[in-house]
């Protein structure tokens, strides 16, 4: 058997195990609660690495080895960031939110939003943007497997992105939370075995890790330190975007919060996803200098990390590897998909209902969502519109701009108000996409930033100083809202 | 709106000392990234191995910490 038929044969048992997983996951339940989020269900272990798997992505593999790859450690400020993005959202957001879902029903960030802003308007508001950012989510994660199968398998680009897309699409549909938090522990494993072979293997295929560099600063000068080929802006700024921001970049990832119901599992799930992600990020900066070494030529970055795996592995390992990073654009993609089918049923569909809706029904709903949000991010995916770590980062721009700062002050400080909320998530929003089309007005490209600052920082600096703003020159909210977001902190002051 | 929950079971406390933590990773990693750091071994300069190498180390040392103390 040749190369590409041993990686078709691992990844077809690969995903046959995966599907089976579902199914028999499947054949237990369905209530739209258990469907949706699973919650008291899952372990640490299960929630963080579904954390990581979904926070991190295909872009963190094949966009982000790509992306490091050209910059090299001006990127890694950013990395280091995104593993510690964890920390951040466990500490300031998980903990609350857990409590919060305990006292009240809430099976999204949404339903957060409703209880705390005392309005359907910034959760409906929310939910829109989400929606809309999900789709060239999906599409960046579907043109990295489609890449992937296109280097390693010779079969063409829109054929692998049908196939993967179906049945990536088609698992989750079947399948729902608990199927994909157990999937997820599994391509976590699997991950990290992977990217530890593949690490040192391509430092040691590039000379070893002090003569890597070496050559990696003769090929490219600017990016063997810190800050050079890029300007100290957008390190300062990448870096603070992409850890802190993940706060609300991330929703699908901040979902995994209301799985838990002990403080002790949340914690012990914090610590499994930093290492985790920690893992995988040092062993993705070695793998993008190697490649920036070994594969001087490649044109599109995208495929740094595929042609890397083609050139050094035999296909077997390669195969797994392989499996591993389809793993990680699997479980973004069914994280995403769910949480879009959670947020129309629960949040948009549900409320407008008239009469009383049985559960078999809002699950086929939330279904119908799902093909219908992945059927769009494959026709995104046809034909993508930038490399696939930048379309991940707009989409990613408007969660953070519209989320970040509405959710951390909803949790953190009272005085927060609807108004200055709703204003806060939309004026951050445009705040992000404006300052992405000054970028291109002058730059005539959307992924030049004016002084190098990043539209993900924007964004939400300015969403942060409407909702301070507003908040303050509105009725404060109401006291029933204060004490059941609160009553902690009011009792702890007492 | 429910609210019939027990108020002893939800007291919290503020993790003050992490969040410190936060803002030194946060400020500190930003200034950090400007200075100009002189060449360290393996030919790469001490910013590298301080600011992106030894920043893993203080990330998952730093929630460790929070795991154990809660503070």
């Amino acid at each position: 058997m040749d190369a590409a038929g041993q990686y078709t044969l691992i990844i077809l048992i690969y995903f046959a195990l995966m599907m089976g997983l579902g199914l028999w996951v499947n054949r237990r339940k369905r209530g739209r609660t258990d469907f949706f989020l699973a919650r008291g269900e899952l372990g640490p272990g299960a929630i963080g690495f579904s954390y990581s798997a979904t926070q991190m992505s295909g872009s963190s593999y094949m966009g982000g080895i790509g992306i490091e790859r050209t910059y090299g450690y001006n990127f890694s400020p950013a990395s280091v960031a995104s593993a510690a993005a964890p920390w951040f959202t466990y500490v300031l957001v998980g903990d609350r939110l857990r409590r919060v879902a305990s006292r009240v029903r809430c099976n999204t960030l949404v339903d957060v939003f409703d209880a705390r802003y005392y309005s359907k308007a910034p959760g409906r508001w929310a939910a829109m943007i989400m929606l809309l950012a999900f789709i060239p989510l999906i599409a960046a994660q579907l043109k990295a497997a489609g890449n992937t199968f296109e280097v390693l398998l010779g079969i063409p680009y829109l054929v692998a992105l049908g196939l993967f897309g179906t049945i990536v699409i088609l698992y989750t549909v079947i399948g729902g939370m608990e199927a994909v938090a157990w999937t997820d522990l599994i391509q976590g494993t699997i991950m990290i075995v992977g990217f530890a072979v593949l690490a040192p293997t391509a430092v040691m295929a590039a000379g070893g890790f002090s003569e890597m560099h070496r050559q990696y600063g003769e090929i490219n000068p600017g990016s063997i330190g810190l800050i050079g080929t890029m300007p100290a802006l957008w390190v300062v700024s990448s870096f603070l975007v992409w850890g802190f921001f993940q706060i609300g970049g991330a929703p699908a990832a901040v979902t995994r919060f209301l799985i838990a119901e002990k403080d002790s599992t949340l914690k012990k799930a914090m610590v499994y996803s930093i290492s985790f992600s920690s893992f995988i990020y040092v062993c993705g900066t070695l793998i993008a200098i190697a490649s920036g070494v070994l594969l001087p030529t490649l044109e599109r970055a995208d495929l740094a990390l595929p042609t890397l795996i083609a050139n050094l592995m035999p296909p077997v390992l390669g195969g797994v590897i392989i499996a591993a990073v389809l793993g990680a654009t699997m479980s973004t993609i069914d994280s995403v998909l769910l949480l879009a089918g959670s947020l129309v049923v629960e949040n948009l569909w549900l409320p407008n209902r008239d009469s009383e809706t049985d559960e078999a029904t809002a699950v086929r709903v939330g279904r119908g969502v799902m093909l219908t949000i992945g059927g769009l991010a494959m026709l995104m995916a046809i034909n993508p519109p930038a490399a696939i770590f930048w379309i991940v980062t707009m989409s990613f721009t408007l969660m953070a701009s519209g989320f970040t700062f509405p959710l951390l002050l909803g949790l953190w400080w009272p005085r927060a108000t609807r108004q200055g909320a709703l204003v806060g998530m939309l004026g951050g929003v445009a705040a992000g996409v404006l300052w992405y089309l000054a970028g291109y007005l002058v730059y005539g490209d959307l992924n030049s930033f004016i002084g190098g600052v990043w539209p993900a920082l924007v964004g939400p600096l300015v969403s942060l100083a409407l909702i301070v703003a507003v908040s303050l020159v509105t009725p404060a909210p109401p006291s029933d809202v204060v004490e059941l977001f609160f009553a902690d902190e009011v009792k702890a002051i007492a | 709106m429910a609210n019939n929950y027990s108020r002893k079971s939800t007291e919290r406390r503020v993790p003050h000392i992490t969040l410190i933590l936060m803002a030194l990773f946060l400020v500190g990693g930003s200034l950090g990234l400007l200075v100009d750091w002189p060449a360290g071994p393996a030919n790469l300069d001490w910013g590298v191995w301080l600011m992106v190498y030894g920043a893993y180390v203080y990330v998952v040392a730093a929630a460790l910490f929070y795991v154990k103390t809660g503070k």
